[in-house]
């Protein structure tokens, strides 16, 4: 396998897509165990859906429970985590090596920089191609063992799809890293562009006025033509496939024309934003200047640009999405009427017809926990594990500090970045409700962003215990973010069916939806679980790290 | 505490799975005195280094710092503790600046007026964020960081990489006086001739054993060295065969070349004896002493 730059990169990645795969299949299996026998139920609502919602979801000829759950994986789980692995692979092609410092020994070989970008890129496909056909053919054996119907439905031409769109989004992610550098530039930017064209692909078709807009955003070309349903639309794919090439053309040229580095140096987005000149003060207010006080408050400023970013962006999300309510809300009630519970419950929305079960539906279904999960998965994994992968840990800990500060110090950390986002989910729905005129409580917004907080606090809680455990950071946030994606999941599919349902109870994100705490206000119980389970969670995370040896 | 050695390891041990990386380690470090720990690359140094500083854990024996139990006292240790780590990372995003105030905040104490004298000593730019300074700069903000509160012991794991020989000749500087302070230095380090210099006794570790601890001078008495004479008149070769520490002897004419190890007094009387001219002599070369016990396992029976 080290045999060349394209056989090594496989074997560098070869696991975390088997992991992803995996995933897939497991929610697939997890989608029609609970939804087996719910058949008549979900053939009947079809022909009353509007086909608004169905664009959200991406589903078109919903008629039996199967293929209601083969939709999801084909439109939704598997372009997501494909994607997702094609972004991590594409940011590091060239980006990683100059952040690993490697890039310099592996061009000192007689190697050009095209070479290299071929090679990599060519591994990227490799191993996208053999991800989208291991989901396509295990999704086919799970749906055999359910003796699921799929005569009607088009896997196959639905995973090319998928296989286009995760390619697009890896050289996206490629073409940045190639041209700036910079590995967290280039991931955070297509993480950002893949969930934002994710939702405006889902919205925009359902305002007659902006309808063409979703026609920007490469999500549009993946699942508007519903290849689940209608096969191969070679048009759309033509788009996509184009515009890899393109980005593969631009990256080519992009890591020829400039300096490579050495080492990812400062912090990312926000530093290269510092050193624009156009941008400097802006930057420099938003980030403010490094505080070294403590531990926690070093580790939260580090992260306040990302705090204020992630915080604007939600708060942006939740104000627009208030005024939106009235001129959707005919269409809404209709909906309501439409779909049982059962369907709502798999994508979180609670009762459309009303203000909060809008927003419930827009920001906190999913906007809100992903927001909250990524930034603390990301600062969890760091927190100890970060320190150890930079090598700063051994002079940290020659100080005369125990730990369990370090530990503390992170947590702490943490925690204050978060109430950070969740005051700007706060304050943003409340403006969003008062703009739009919908009256939603403001305990019940207060309760809904608190229990964010929370939700994402148990996310981060399990990233930190894993990377005090185990001092790998990689680990600590897949183990995390796949948690957090199995957990999302399992809760939506298991509390649908009633011999299920139960079992709902072991997802966090049980106890951040339970109770519709945005109409309702705290479900207290519920707020407790999570508070228990995030502490719990960093008190085991102290002698796991007490006992190990500091990686070096 | 001054009594106590600076630093003690007990039958000290460290495996990773079925690799003996340390293996029952003694050793007793004085207190005002700077030892050198010399080794091959994987010889085990960064492994004790970072055992005693309970960073990672003995699999047996045990260490001590100032008669502190290293993992019991861990941090108590550390607050008379200065270290530089033989990998040096820094915080990319802080200035010099700042990542020594984020550590003197941590360690508490620190006299900055001290601090800064570090800083124009090594010519340290404080200014720049450490992402944009040399592997050298770099170095120079490990170093203060490690003098900087007055440490009463420094573990130093290479210090000198990346320094320029001006800079080097400072820190060497530093070390003579830290020492005559009554502090104590524990240097591992790969340059031989810094070691040679500023170290009062030196250890040798091979394969995670410690092959050898002696100080530099014993070493150096003990070194093979060569001595070239010039006779008024052609001599005898079996006028130094069985002379005291002589190992070999060649007569070319009226020169002789001896080599030997050990006092010169009694090779010096025999060579009196006869019509000395002109005498040359070598200087023990210690770098070839640290090679024989970095090569060659059986050294430490045969070397000394």
């Amino acid at each position: 396998m080290l045999a060349n730059v394209l056989t090594k990169t496989v074997r560098d990645r070869q696991l975390a897509v088997l992991i992803g795969v995996a995933g897939v299949l497991l929610m697939a299996l997890l989608g029609l165990g609970a939804y087996s026998g719910l058949d008549d139920t979900i053939a009947d609502l079809y022909d009353s859906m509007p086909e608004a919602y169905l664009a959200i979801i991406g589903i078109s000829d919903v008629t039996t429970a199967g293929s209601l759950i083969l939709g999801q994986v084909a439109n939704l789980m598997a372009p997501m985590v494909l994607a997702g692995l094609g972004i991590s692979m594409g940011a590091s092609i060239i980006a990683g090596e100059e952040a690993a410092g490697t890039m310099g020994l592996l061009l000192g070989n007689p190697k050009s920089r095209t070479g290299l970008v071929l090679s990599k890129a060519g591994a990227m496909v490799l191993l996208l191609t053999v991800g989208a056909g291991l989901i396509w053919a295990g999704t086919y054996g799970v749906a055999a063992a359910f003796n699921t119907e799929m005569s009607s439905l088009m896997l196959g031409a639905a995973m090319i799809h998928v296989l286009a769109i995760s390619m697009f989004f890896g050289f996206f992610a490629l073409l940045l890293g190639a041209a700036t550098g910079k590995r967290s530039v280039a991931s955070g930017t297509s993480v950002g562009l893949l969930l934002l064209s994710f939702l405006a692909a889902g919205v925009l078709p359902l305002i007659e006025s902006v309808a063409d807009l979703a026609k920007l955003f490469p999500w549009y070309y993946f699942n508007s033509s519903a290849p689940l349903n209608n096969g191969v639309d070679a048009g759309h794919l033509s788009i996509l496939i184009g515009g890899t090439l393109f980005m593969g053309l631009g990256a080519i040229v992009g890591v020829n024309r400039r300096d490579l580095r050495t080492g990812e140096g400062g912090g990312g987005l926000i530093e290269r934003l510092k050193e624009h000149p156009m941008m400097q003060k802006v930057t420099e207010k938003i980030t403010g200047r490094a505080k070294v006080s403590s531990i926690a408050v070093k580790t939260s400023t580090e992260y306040q640009g990302l705090a204020v970013i992630a915080g604007l962006a939600i708060f942006y999300t939740a104000l627009i999405v208030g005024p939106m309510y009235n001129g959707l809300s005919d269409v809404l009630v209709d909906f309501a009427n439409a779909v049982p519970e059962a369907v709502l419950a798999i994508i979180g929305f609670a009762d459309l017809s009303t203000p909060e079960g809008w927003y419930q539906a827009e920001v906190f279904s999913l906007v809100v926990p992903a927001a909250m999960i990524v930034v603390t998965v990301m600062m969890g994994a760091k927190g100890v594990a970060g320190e150890e992968e930079n090598n700063t840990m051994d002079l940290l800990l020659s100080n005369p500090i125990p730990r369990v500060r370090v530990i503390g110090g992170k947590t702490a950390a943490m925690v204050l970045v978060i109430l950070g986002i969740g005051t700007a989910t706060f304050l943003g729905t409340a403006a969003g409700s008062a703009l739009g005129g919908l009256g939603i409580g403001y305990s019940g917004i207060a309760a809904a962003s608190f229990l964010g907080v929370l939700l994402g606090l148990v996310f981060g809680g399990v990233a930190l215990v894993v990377g005090a455990g185990t001092g790998n950071r990689r680990v600590a946030s897949y183990v995390a973010a796949g948690l957090a994606f199995v957990a999302y999941f399992a809760n939506a599919f298991l509390l649908v069916n009633e011999n299920t349902a139960q079992w709902a109870k072991l997802s966090p994100f049980y106890y951040y939806q339970e109770g519709e705490p945005l109409l309702n206000g705290l479900q207290w119980g519920n707020a407790a679980v999570l508070t228990g389970l995030f502490a719990l969670l960093v008190l085991v995370a102290v002698p796991l790290f007490q006992r190990r040896d500091i990686r070096n | 505490m001054t009594n106590q050695p600076a630093i003690l390891t007990e039958g000290l041990t460290k495996h990773y799975g079925d690799v003996e990386a340390l293996i029952d380690l003694d050793l007793s470090v004085g207190s005002g005195e700077v030892f050198g720990f010399l080794g091959p690359n994987g010889a085990g140094k960064t492994t004790m280094i970072r055992t005693v500083l309970d960073l990672i854990r003995p699999t047996n024996g045990r260490a001590s710092i100032l008669g502190m139990d290293s993992h019991e006292s861990a941090v108590e240790i550390r607050r008379h503790v200065g270290y530089l780590p033989g990998d040096l990372a820094l915080y990319p995003n802080l200035t010099g600046q700042e990542t020594l105030t984020y550590f003197a905040n941590l360690r508490g104490g620190v006299d900055w007026s001290f601090v800064n004298g570090l800083a124009d000593r090594f010519n340290a730019d404080l200014t720049t964020k450490v992402s944009d300074y040399s592997s050298g700069n770099r170095q120079k903000i490990g170093l203060i960081q490690a003098f900087m509160s007055k440490p009463e012991v420094l573990i130093l794991d290479e210090p000198s990489t990346g320094l320029d020989p001006l800079v080097q000749a400072d820190f060497q500087a530093l070390l003579s006086e830290t020492a005559a302070e009554g502090r104590t230095v524990f240097l591992s380090s790969h340059t031989l001739s810094e070691v040679e210099r500023v170290a009062h006794r030196v250890g040798i570790i091979r394969q995670g054993r410690l092959v050898v601890v002696e100080a530099v001078d014993e070493l150096k008495s003990k070194a093979i060295r060569r001595l070239e004479m010039q006779f008024g008149s052609p001599i005898d070769e079996d006028v130094f065969r069985g002379v005291d520490g002589v190992r070999d002897v060649n007569t070319e004419g009226t020169r002789v070349s001896v080599s030997f190890k050990g006092e010169m007094a009694t090779l010096l009387r025999a060579a009196m004896a006869h019509d000395l001219v002109n005498l040359n002599s070598d200087e023990a070369d210690l770098e070839e002493i640290f090679l024989t016990y970095y090569r060659d396992p059986e050294s430490e029976r045969t070397a000394v």
